[in-house]
């Protein structure tokens, strides 16, 4: 049940990928970290993007528990797919999922481009001479939680 | 191996028979003491030519013409040949050498030949037995020699006072050299040649293959490719043109603000500077370390913050999918309560309440292992624990922030505070005539720098695309190919060449990669011992990367091979060299190679000096050292006499031009001459 353990691929998109890679060359903060994060951002607010083309890509047994415990909230609290872990074995259910994850992954970087990088990010890369990216989105996804909905 | 005893007869200013004993054991250090122009690099060249017939040592240029037979001598000769003679005594892995080597000298008017004579070579065998018989044939005896101490390798361990220099500078001649010494260290010379071999012949049937083919696409993509190879190899040229002129400005910077201090007002304001960049320095670790943390709580706890609103109706969910679980209670405490007769959850005795045990037996009985379970226990235990810390990370993180501003402040005011002493030092200095030149040099040399250190970090940039897009042309180049039938089967050839190739690479390269991470342990420790405390935190690591350059890593993980001073970078080098003879030694507990350096200390502090005094004797085996009067003041003659290793001590007497005498001293005698 526990599907994430097995070797799942994740895809980022090829539009985002050099943030994927600096942030893991320059940060050590790993594609799975990197992911979960921005899923996380995307489905707190709605934001499913599609991936055309594919990019770097990582196994879903790099997740940590407390990542897979991220990413099966986020599949159980859905609107389409959640409410639904019975099907967590079914292999239709998985691949949707997984297409979820990343579509909200897309959608969170987005969010993060729009929000966090601003012109740091001039579509091909992050500003290397710019050294607080980590600061950045922890400071985003801070204000983010003082914030009162509505 | 252990150097003896060197002989020398008429052989450069020696004239007549001298002679010096090495010292070794528990006292292996032995020092030659003499100011310059008296014969120190003679003592290197005769050890030179005993043991490779070199007549040219490093810091010569090769095509010039250069004597070994004594002048005096020649001149009193009244044209006879003269013979000059180095024996050599030494001992290797149990054997003694005995080797003798000699060149005949004629002087006809002011012109000098010379020829190399005889060469004998002595071995007494680990039982004591010596073999009457030399051997005479170079061949031989080169080969023999090379098996103890390979020419090639020599210059680390033998070396003049330009060595250092030149270790510590970055260029691409460097590079190979410490790449050459790795290779052989690790007898892996041959591999290499295989992989060159192996190169060539993939050009070579590339080029044949594209003769034939006439195709035009692939001519054409390998000629992008052979474009992108020239624009890389250009770029790395200018590259190392660049690391030059950043060595040459660092310098040419100490150099100014030392001449600046000279001044008192000047150097009051260079000593806040200092102190204020050390207070900057600590700063900036505290921000390095501010940011760790944060960077830990966001990968951590970044996705639950998110999510913790989301959770709870995830936790709700699963909660009523539990209730309906058939395994809600372990089957473990369901036995145990019936085995013992009291109910393992409450504590209800089963035999005095039968309704409880009634219910206990029909838990048993419907007891169905769900793999839903732990599922729903991973996820409800991960945000059930976010859940009761949420406060406390929400603090942190706030206080955090909080603390990371309040740094970035601090550093920012401490940069102010530099730039306003820099304005001081500027002013006093352009109050004085003789100074103000001397600032305005200062500013353009710092401006200078900078713009190199941009310029070489643009030209990285532009390396990295470009070996991007020649990999992917190479991967194009062999599409084309393989879709080719007609070049069916060059392309198998090609491809068979290139897979032996990068097995062979493989091979290389796990060996020499293993020897690399070694050097930089030992570098590292080894540095950590010489350098002087103050700047010990400084760097954290000396490491000799894949493209075998020795780079230098601060505390914070930054490359700060350029940023380091001249002294700190000999020391540096100093370091690899002892390492590299360290790790040659392989498993001997130590360093089995002696170390012979010629004026090594040129540019090292005084305290570095005396760090490195102290500890080279525990470090190597034996320690020569032929040593200039700037080199040896009263200051570091106390220290090596204080570290009880010093074993012999020379001086060298220049009885007239062309005859310096080796004059053994007493060791409790005084040499220096400076104070």
């Amino acid at each position: 049940m526990d599907f994430l353990m097995e070797q799942i691929l994740f895809h980022t998109s090829e539009k985002h990928q050099e943030i994927y890679i600096h942030l893991n060359n320059k940060y050590d903060i790993k594609y799975q970290d990197l992911f979960s994060i921005c899923a996380s951002i995307g489905f707190k607010h709605n934001r499913k993007v599609p991936i055309e083309t594919r990019g770097r890509e990582f196994r879903s047994n790099y997740f940590n528990s407390s990542q897979r415990a991220t990413a099966y909230s986020i599949i159980l609290a859905d609107p389409e797919l959640g409410k639904n872990i019975e099907q967590f074995e079914d292999v239709e259910f998985r691949r949707k999922a997984r297409r979820l994850l990343e579509e909200y992954a897309e959608g969170g970087m987005e969010i993060l481009v729009e929000e966090v990088f601003g012109n740091r990010w001039d579509g091909n890369i992050l500003d290397p001479n710019y050294m607080e990216y980590e600061i950045d989105i922890l400071g985003y996804i801070y204000a983010e939680s003082k914030a009162v909905p509505f | 191996m252990k150097l003896q005893k060197i002989y020398m007869k008429n052989f450069r200013q020696f004239y007549g028979e001298q002679e010096i004993e090495f010292s070794a054991g528990d006292q292996n250090v032995t020092i030659i003491f003499g100011e310059n122009g008296k014969g120190k690099t003679g003592i290197f060249r005769a050890l030179m030519f005993g043991l490779y017939g070199s007549i040219h040592i490093e810091q010569d240029n090769p095509n010039e013409a250069l004597h070994l037979v004594n002048f005096i001598a020649l001149e009193e000769s009244n044209n006879m040949p003269i013979e000059a003679k180095v024996r050599l005594q030494f001992e290797s892995k149990g054997k003694n050498y005995e080797l003798h080597r000699s060149i005949m000298g004629v002087m006809a008017g002011n012109d000098i030949k010379e020829r190399m004579g005889d060469v004998e070579l002595y071995i007494t065998d680990e039982n004591g037995n010596f073999s009457p018989d030399p051997i005479t044939d170079e061949f031989e005896i080169q080969r023999l020699i090379n098996d103890i101490l390979h020419e090639s390798i020599k210059d680390f361990f033998l070396f003049d006072a330009e060595k250092i220099e030149t270790l510590a500078k970055t260029d691409k001649n460097v590079k190979e050299e410490v790449k050459n010494g790795i290779v052989k260290l690790l007898h892996i010379d041959k591999l290499e040649s295989a992989i060159n071999l192996l190169t060539k012949l993939h050009a070579t049937e590339k080029r044949r293959l594209l003769q034939d083919s006439k195709n035009l696409d692939l001519n054409q993509k390998q000629n992008e490719i052979d474009n992108l190879t020239n624009e890389i190899s250009d770029l790395e040229e200018r590259i190392s043109m660049k690391d030059a002129n950043i060595q040459a400005c660092t310098q040419e910077i100490a150099d100014v603000e030392a001449k600046l201090s000279e001044n008192e007002d000047v150097k009051k304001i260079q000593e806040r500077y200092h102190e204020t960049q050390e207070k900057k320095t600590y700063e900036l670790k505290l921000l390095k370390a501010k940011k760790d943390e944060m960077k830990n709580t966001l990968i951590s706890n970044g996705p639950n913050l998110i999510l913790k609103d989301t959770y709870y109706s995830v936790k709700n969910y699963l909660d009523q999918v539990f209730v309906d679980q058939k395994d809600l209670i372990p089957i473990e405490v369901i036995e145990k309560s019936l085995n013992e007769m009291v109910c393992a959850a409450c504590g209800t005795d089963l035999r005095e309440n039968p309704d409880h045990l009634k219910n206990v037996e029909f838990l048993k009985n419907n007891f169905k292992r769900s793999n839903l379970t732990p599922l729903i226990s991973l996820i409800t235990s991960v945000i059930h624990d976010y859940q009761i810390s949420e406060e406390e990370i929400i603090h942190t993180i706030d206080s955090n922030l909080k603390d990371f501003r309040s740094i970035k402040d601090n550093i920012a005011a401490i940069d102010q505070q530099l730039d306003s002493f820099q304005m001081d030092i500027a002013d006093k200095a352009q109050q004085q005539e003789n100074l103000s030149h001397l600032e305005s040099t200062l500013t353009q040399k710092k401006q200078d720098l900078e713009n190199f250190k941009v310029d070489i970090a643009k030209m990285k940039d532009q390396i990295a695309e470009k070996e991007k897009d020649k990999n992917a042309l190479e991967k194009e180049f062999n599409r084309l190919i393989r879709q080719n039938e007609s070049l069916k089967v060059d392309a198998k050839v090609l491809q068979y060449i290139d897979d032996l190739k990068s097995e062979f690479q493989r091979v290389f390269s796990e060996y020499s990669d293993n020897m690399r991470h070694k050097l930089t342990e030992e570098a590292t420790a080894i540095f950590k011992v010489l350098i002087d405390r103050k700047d010990k935190d400084l760097i954290s690591k000396i490491d000799i990367n894949e493209k075998y350059e020795i780079e230098i890593m601060g505390w914070d993980q930054v490359n700060i091979t350029q940023d380091i001073s001249q002294g700190q970078r000999q020391v540096v080098a100093l370091s690899f060299i002892t390492a590299l003879a360290k790790v040659a030694a392989g498993d001997y507990a130590d360093i089995s190679f002696p170390l012979f350096m010629d004026t090594p200390f040129g540019r090292i502090s005084g305290t570095n000096r005396d760090q490195l005094i102290e500890n080279i004797p525990q470090l190597s085996s034996q320690w020569i050292l032929l040593l200039t009067d700037t080199e040896l003041s009263k200051t570091e003659e106390m220290q090596f006499k204080a570290t009880g290793k010093l074993g012999k001590w020379y001086k060298l007497d220049q009885i007239k031009k062309g005859h310096s005498e080796i004059v053994e001293l007493d060791l409790q005698e005084s040499l220096a001459t400076r104070g």
